[in-house]
């Protein structure tokens, strides 16, 4: 039975979880070999020149997405694609319904818990603060004995 | 019903403020409920109306209707602590007082459980208006009050002078001829939800915060530890009194303050022919020895009455203005430090912080102690002796004391100039030696120093030693703080990239943007197991939702 595979542009960083992509082309086949569904190598019919810029794929029947890491030409009109498994993408809504502590974060966190990663100059700041008042005057004390 | 005391709770206004409250007073209004005013705040209370039916709904400010248990008439319920019981609908017409304390968090839209008060009330009213005090009566927060009388214990028909319509008297007034007193120690039990939404702190009020707990011990039935009492009250250490004993109350010591142009006469008399040496011969060997000491100090002396200077009970016709009393207080003011980032950064080890006192010297002082409080320096004199003690108050209580001597001895006689010659050589000696602490042991990696290995790198550098006496009054008469702060590299948007520390506990889709995980125990993800482990280790190096 044939199932479709598309071949894609993530224009997102690898580690986020919902990624932006663009669909190159769809190609549909059948699967001749085996092939793992974590580390697929999928031998495609398809031009180099049109897919030289993928590096995601989707494969619907696998329930995967995939990072392209890669593209082999195998002779005219075949393409080898290496792929390993986008963990993220794929269990986008489940690893999100997931609850966790959470170490560092870039809108929630408390600046008085230590951090290590905070980088400091060499040279600190010393400053001075006075207090409002202090001695302003001088005077004698003469101690004579009997009253 | 147990009471114990309650603490960290707040009352959640509808800006999203909190205010902490550790009891309130509602004052019932007799008036329909669609006539409360559209901008007071109102608030579910419990009572426990003593077997009586009672029912109302109460409104918020946005109309916002809380009707308990969808109650309209008729419904009582007692005892029951995971929810609210009953309000009192209107019955009649006139003002009626009820009191009533409660506790808890109040979320508009969400009942919290609550434990009820009690009342002895035979009458019906509605809540109109709020007052929230603290266990000392002091006002946190009101609505619809002109006029507040505290703490009284009346009957109806005690005439406190309350006569406008939002007046209000804290404390209990029964038609019934029932009444409590608001107790300074009736702070009610909350229920096991209760959630400090000022913090996500671990909340002491609980019988047991760390509960569930795990087991830890020999006894497989029950975790162990967590069994602190969750004390974080403080008790104010002030400056101390002045003693009450003086050496002028003796009368074997006068102190005079003199000024300079009758020391000068005195000094005259002293060497002049007035001087009936014979008479005074036939008492004392030397009369300077009935001059104690001359000294100068840098206060205002006390001033007392006006005396004639005896030198062995002979008059020398000076007159001086004796000093009232051996001890003076000097107040420094008070320095607020504050935070410079409102992070760990302001804080030890990272932040240092120094005094310098006069006639005491420079010190460090724990820059945790005195962060975000208000600092107050306070010298105690002893002008007899010299002696001084600088108190150093941070917030409410007296953390530091330093002993000084601030008085600058002047010679008389030979061996008063010797015996100052001396101390200050004495001084001298133990000021410029530059005292080095602090690790430099390790040399440091270049380039990749984090903010924690800086400071506790540098040395510390002793910035004075004793000034004490003479080298005191030449010494900077004010004293001051000296900080040392770091300065961070920040570059932008670190946060976005590094994301800051955060260790809070949160479902994954309630965040966004960089986010590094410490801890998870995943679920409900069809993954092999080599999938499942990369997410784990993909989600705690740092991912981006």
């Amino acid at each position: 039975m044939s199932f479709p595979i598309v071949l894609q542009v993530n224009h997102s960083e690898k580690n986020r979880v919902t990624k932006d992509i663009s669909d190159i082309i769809t190609v549909t086949g059948v699967l001749k070999d085996k092939t793992s569904i974590i580390d697929p190598v999928i031998i495609i019919a398809c031009d180099l020149a049109s897919v030289k810029n993928c590096n995601y794929m989707t494969i619907s029947n696998f329930g995967r997405k995939y990072f392209v890491n890669n593209i082999a030409s195998v002779r005219r009109g075949l393409v080898e694609f290496t792929c390993h498994v986008d963990v993220l993408s794929t269990y986008a809504s489940e690893i999100k319904s997931n609850k966790a502590i959470i170490k560092r974060q870039e809108n929630v966190w408390n600046l008085y818990l230590n951090d290590g990663t905070f980088k400091v100059y060499q040279n600190p700041m010393v400053l001075t603060k006075a207090f409002p008042s202090g001695f302003t005057t001088q005077e004698f004390v003469l101690a004579v004995a009997g009253s | 019903m147990e009471l114990v005391k309650v603490t960290n709770i707040g009352l959640k206004m509808s800006d999203d403020t909190v205010i902490p409250v550790i009891r309130g007073v509602i004052r019932d209004y007799a008036t329909n409920i669609s006539q409360v005013d559209a901008n007071s705040l109102m608030y579910e209370i419990y009572t426990r109306s003593m077997g009586m039916a009672s029912t109302c709904s109460y409104y918020t400010s946005d109309r916002n209707a809380f009707v308990f248990n969808g109650a309209v008439s008729g419904t009582v319920t007692h005892g029951d602590n995971t929810g609210f019981e009953c309000q009192r609908t209107m019955w009649g017409s006139g003002t009626r007082w009820q009191q009533c304390d409660f506790t808890g968090i109040w979320y508009l839209g969400t009942k919290v459980a609550a434990a009820p008060v009690f009342t002895g009330y035979s009458t019906y009213e509605y809540c109109y208006a709020v007052i929230l005090t603290d266990e000392n009566y002091n006002l946190i927060y009101s609505t619809g009050v002109n006029k507040i009388v505290r703490g009284i214990q009346i009957r109806s028909s005690e005439n406190l002078g309350i006569t406008e319509s939002n007046d209000m008297c804290i404390g209990s007034i029964s038609q019934s001829g029932e009444y409590r007193d608001i107790q300074p120690d009736w702070i009610l039990t909350t229920g096991p939800n209760i959630f400090n939404y000022i913090t996500q702190e671990i909340d002491p009020t609980l019988t047991d915060p760390y509960n569930p707990g795990g087991n830890t011990g020999d006894d497989e039935t029950e975790g162990q530890g967590g069994t602190g009492d969750f004390d974080g009250t403080s008790d104010p250490v002030d400056f101390p009194n002045l003693p009450n004993l003086s050496a002028v109350d003796t009368g074997f010591i006068t102190l005079f303050n003199p000024s300079a142009s009758q020391l000068k006469s005195l000094a005259n008399y002293m060497w002049s022919g007035l001087f009936d040496l014979d008479t005074f011969k036939k008492i004392f060997a030397d009369p300077m020895d009935c001059i104690l000491g001359l000294s100068i100090v840098p206060v205002n002396v006390p001033s007392g009455s006006s005396d004639t200077v005896k030198v062995g009970n002979i008059s020398t016709g000076v007159s001086m203005t004796k000093a009232a009393s051996q001890y003076v207080s000097v107040d420094c003011g008070t320095l607020n430090v504050n935070e410079f980032w409102g992070a760990y950064l302001d804080y030890s080890p990272y932040t240092k912080a120094e005094i310098y006192l006069p006639y005491v010297g420079t010190h460090p002082l724990d820059i945790d102690d005195i962060m975000n409080k208000p600092v107050h320096v306070k010298y105690h004199i002893d002008i007899l002796s010299g002696a001084c003690i600088a108190f150093v108050k941070c917030g409410d209580s007296v953390l530091y004391s330093f002993i000084g001597q601030c008085s600058s001895s002047i010679p008389i006689t030979g061996n008063d100039w010797t015996n100052v010659i001396n101390g200050v050589i004495n001084i001298a000696g133990a000021v410029g030696s530059m005292v080095m602490t602090g690790g430099m042991s390790a040399p440091m990696a270049i380039g990749q120093i984090a903010s924690t290995a800086v400071n506790s790198s540098k040395p510390s550098v002793e910035k004075s030693g004793s000034l004490s006496g003479t080298g005191g009054m030449l010494g900077v008469q004010t004293p001051y703080m000296i900080l040392t702060r770091p300065r961070q590299a920040l570059p932008a948007q670190q946060n976005v990239y590094t994301g800051y520390p955060s260790f809070i506990t949160r479902t994954l889709s309630s965040v966004s943007g960089y986010t590094e995980v410490d801890r998870i125990h995943l679920e409900n993800v069809p993954g092999t197991e080599s999938e499942l482990s990369e997410i784990e280790l993909l989600l705690k190096t740092g991912v981006i939702f």
